[in-house]
């Protein structure tokens, strides 16, 4: 038997009423990648936290290297060997690159004065990783999602680190980047790093993991050798029954012929032109690479950047979609990009949340007062509805899981039913049971009559999901697939990449 | 795990964090009946809420700006300028409640500038009404010639000199606006909007509400909420005073994050800014009582201010 690392044994923590691990056991070998995977809620951000001194368990274990440890703080953890690259991004934006790989201790400082030559140097150093060398000096709040994801990644890295925690270091990667990812999570390896991974995205498991954990409901349901189990195994491990993640197209009505939504040469920053059409009942897929113009396309549609050309319809109708005021008003809805800058209140109510696009309809004829138990009603519907996990709909967001997070900024716009509805990767970091409950939702609302645009980057949800399937590149439509049946994967691929 | 049954233990958390401040608030109150034993009657209350009366107005304003994640500096000088205007008006021409209505206007007018400058030209809240601050103590001084404005007339003395069933007017009129802004906060779509712009105004953008238009809203009751107070202040007073309102900005402010707004935006009640108000009402009443020289008022003032945010930086850890 290969030298533990880590043993972690009876770990319990509960918050408020809310058991988030139960009796948890997990080992760690060194230089092993262990996976740690399970649904939304299910305790893998907890577990991680505890480990890196975030949170503090209320009973049992961690020896490391045979001690029992219980770190206070990040840092701590930090400098005994323990680094974590957190779900949610938690940079400084007006700090450079280099200042926030080394925050909570400067290598160069002396006598409090921070040597900056010295600071850099080491920085490019870590950077050249990932090749982001030229980076070092730019404020982190310059960059995209990809690379403030990978600042988090160099940040884990600058102390002499033997166990590093990567909690859905994936979900706003491009696949070049992930692939450096796993070069290098490949070099930790070989160094005798051990590696604790957390992702929803259960093929990449395959490629990187050795083993893999899986929890339900804060209990671990069984650890195995990745070599000894099918991608299935692990679903019906999770959700604890079998599943048909994409589900059959029971959909009646489908696509009809009348057009919800139609945009003509539309113009915008990094947007060149795009036209394309969405029916009622018909669902429809943007797919490209990371900066191909998809987001900025939708939210100059949802009138968030203004238009330089172009025009955009409505059930025939020409428009002008001044704001998001104004779009929401003319029935389009939108779940952004990212949940926690755009999609959610992290300090509200869950209900809150979820009837904030329509909530002026809820005090229709009262005078401006709300109608407070048919809010609560309506919340309770969609908390249902999606599986939202929550002790109750007056729960802030900021106690969810990041899974959960998401479900509340996707339930909002359920609820308001607008006509178009616009979907930007929102299966980001939700678990298989719960992208299976999304898929069927979209297909419901198309049966309903609404017309849907999904924008992914997941390829198999576009294919599986999708009507019709529009592909970006440069801020253009270069290819559209009218029938999506049959087609595979490599085609796709291929025009999106040019 | 969920768990249906609520946690009584985070629910006697969430109660507890309410009447922490109340229990402060009546600490206080003991600590004086104790040291003074002119301190605990009725008419020290009275007073206590008189003098409250007119910042408190000014802080149901200062909690409208704090929800929304913004701040009003220039509440101090709105309340003097209008005062001082008022009282011109009502000297010269007499007509009072008609010059009440202009009086108000012009503050509601002064917050339209503050809100459109924020929001539309997105000029920062500390520059708009630091700016606007400084040009209406200017005005002050420019309608006024530098001197106080005195005005006897019985209409003018109406709302400060009231009693009804032995309570000064300026007192119910306190409590009325506490309980109708409570209410609105609590309860209307204009209140969610607050709430939630202060939780996360991208957020709140992209679902479809007019943040601008709320914003500039909120200013507008702002304006006018500073100039009723500084108009029921002169009337009080039998006149306007030039400085009437200098240490509103800082004590408004302080005044409601001891009472648990929130810096930050979007968490808080009017009912906790009541009791803040309140704290710093009794605080200074106290001192006097206990014959401390002024100078430790405003030592005891900056030492709430600081400790109000210290509370409230401890209670979102
Ligand atoms: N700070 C907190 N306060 C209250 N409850 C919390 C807190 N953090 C997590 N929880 C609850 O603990 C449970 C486990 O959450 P955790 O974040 O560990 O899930 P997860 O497995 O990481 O899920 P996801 O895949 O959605 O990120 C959830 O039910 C969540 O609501
Ligand atoms: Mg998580």
């Amino acid at each position: 038997m290969q030298d533990l690392v880590l043993k972690s044994q009876g770990i319990n923590k509960s918050f408020g009423g809310v058991h988030a691990l139960t009796d948890m056991g997990f080992e760690l070998r060194s230089g092993e990648v262990h996976a740690l995977v399970g649904e939304n809620g299910a305790g893998k951000s907890t577990y991680i936290k505890i480990l890196s001194g975030v949170y503090h368990k209320d009973s049992g274990s961690n020896a490391y290297n045979g001690a029992n440890v219980d770190f206070r703080t990040t840092i701590e953890a930090r400098k005994a060997g323990i680094g974590m690259v957190p779900q949610i991004i938690e940079l400084a934006p007006m700090l450079t690159v280099a200042e926030n790989i080394y925050m909570g201790g400067y290598p160069s400082a002396k006598n409090g004065i921070v040597n900056w030559k010295e600071l850099y140097r080491k920085a490019e150093e870590t950077a050249s990783i990932f090749g982001m060398e030229a980076l070092v000096r730019e404020p982190v709040g310059k960059l995209g999602a990809g690379y403030r994801q990978l600042v988090e990644i160099l940040k884990a890295l600058t102390y002499d680190t033997r166990i590093i925690a990567f909690d859905e270091p994936t979900a706003a990667l491009s696949e070049d980047e992930t692939r450096r990812l796993f070069e290098l999570i490949r070099k930790l390896k070989a160094k005798g790093i051990s590696i604790i991974y957390v992702s929803h995205r259960l093929d990449e498991l395959f490629e990187i993991a050795d083993r893999i954990t899986v929890l339900k409901d804060g209990r671990v349901m069984g650890t195995r050798d990745i070599a000894a189990v099918t991608k299935d195994d692990i679903v019906s491990l999770m959700v604890g029954r079998d599943l048909n993640l994409y589900g059959e197209d029971s959909r009646k009505r489908g696509k009809t012929d009348e057009v919800a939504l139609e945009v003509r040469d539309l113009k915008a920053t990094g947007v060149h032109g795009v036209s394309f059409s969405v029916h009622k009942g018909e669902i429809v897929g943007c797919f490209g690479m990371v900066g191909s113009g998809r987001t900025e396309t939708m939210m100059a549609i949802f009138g968030d950047s203004p238009l330089h050309g172009g025009e955009v319809l409505l059930k025939g109708r020409s428009v002008k979609i001044k704001s998001p005021f104004h779009a929401v008003r003319m029935g389009l809805g939108l779940v952004p990009e990212n949940r926690i800058a755009q999609g959610v209140i992290l300090i509200a109510p869950v209900k809150n949340n979820i009837t904030l696009p329509f909530v002026g309809k809820l005090a229709r004829k009262r005078g401006g007062f709300l109608d407070l138990r048919k809010e609560r009603a309506i919340a309770r519907q969609y908390i249902k509805a999606l599986n939202l996990k929550t002790p109750d709909e007056d729960t802030q967001v900021s106690d969810l899981s990041g899974g959960n997070q998401q479900k509340v900024s996707i339930a909002k716009w359920l609820a308001t039913r607008s006509d178009v509805i616009i979907f930007d990767e929102p299966t980001h970091g939700i678990d298989v049971g719960a992208k299976a409950d999304i898929y069927r939702l979209l297909r419901e609302l198309s049966d309903e009559g609404k017309g849907i645009i999904l924008v992914s980057s997941e390829l198999p949800e576009v294919l599986n999901v999708c009507d019709r399937i529009l592909v970006f590149r440069d801020g253009k439509i270069v290819h559209e697939f009218t029938e999506n049946r049959g087609l595979n994967e490599a085609e796709v691929v291929r025009f999106a990449l040019g | 795990m969920i768990e249906t049954v609520k946690d009584s233990k985070s629910m006697f958390t969430k109660v507890l964090n309410q009447v922490r401040m109340l229990l402060v608030l009546i600490g206080l109150v003991a600590v004086f009946s104790l040291l003074s034993p002119h301190f605990l009657n009725a008419g020290n209350f009275s007073a206590i809420g008189l003098t409250i009366s007119v910042i408190g107005i000014v802080c149901i304003g200062q909690s409208l700006a704090l929800l929304t994640g913004s701040f009003d500096l220039s509440v101090g000088s709105i309340a003097g300028f209008s005062g001082i205007v008022v009282a011109q008006l009502t000297r010269a021409y007499g007509m009072y409640p008609l010059v009440l209505v202009l009086g108000i206007a012009i503050g509601a007018f002064i917050g339209l500038l503050n809100g459109l400058l924020i929001a539309k030209a997105k000029v920062n809240a500390l520059i708009t009404t630091l700016g606007m601050m400084t040009i209406f103590e200017g005005g002050t001084f420019l309608a006024s010639r530098g001197f106080a404005v005195g005005v006897n007339t019985p209409e003018f003395r109406f709302l400060g000199t009231t009693h009804v069933f032995g309570v000064p007017l300026p007192i119910l009129i306190l409590v009325f606006l506490y309980v109708v802004f409570y209410l609105i906060l609590r309860f209307t779509v204009f209140g969610r909007y607050v709430y939630s712009i202060g939780g996360n105004p991208e957020a709140a953008r992209l679902s479809g509400i007019n943040v601008d238009r709320i914003r500039i809203l909120v200013f507008v009751i702002i304006g006018a909420l500073a100039a009723f107070g500084g108009c029921l202040l002169a009337s009080r007073l039998g006149s306007a005073q030039t400085t009437a309102g200098n240490m509103y900005p800082l004590n408004s402010i302080g005044a409601c994050v001891l009472g648990g707004i929130a810096i930050t935006g979007g968490v808080g009640n009017l009912f906790g800014a009541l009791i803040g108000v309140a704290i710093i009402g009794v605080l200074k009443s106290g001192l006097i009582m206990i014959n401390m020289p002024s100078y430790y008022q405003w030592v005891a003032n900056g030492i709430v201010l600081i400790l109000a945010v210290y509370l409230d930086t401890r209670r979102r850890r």
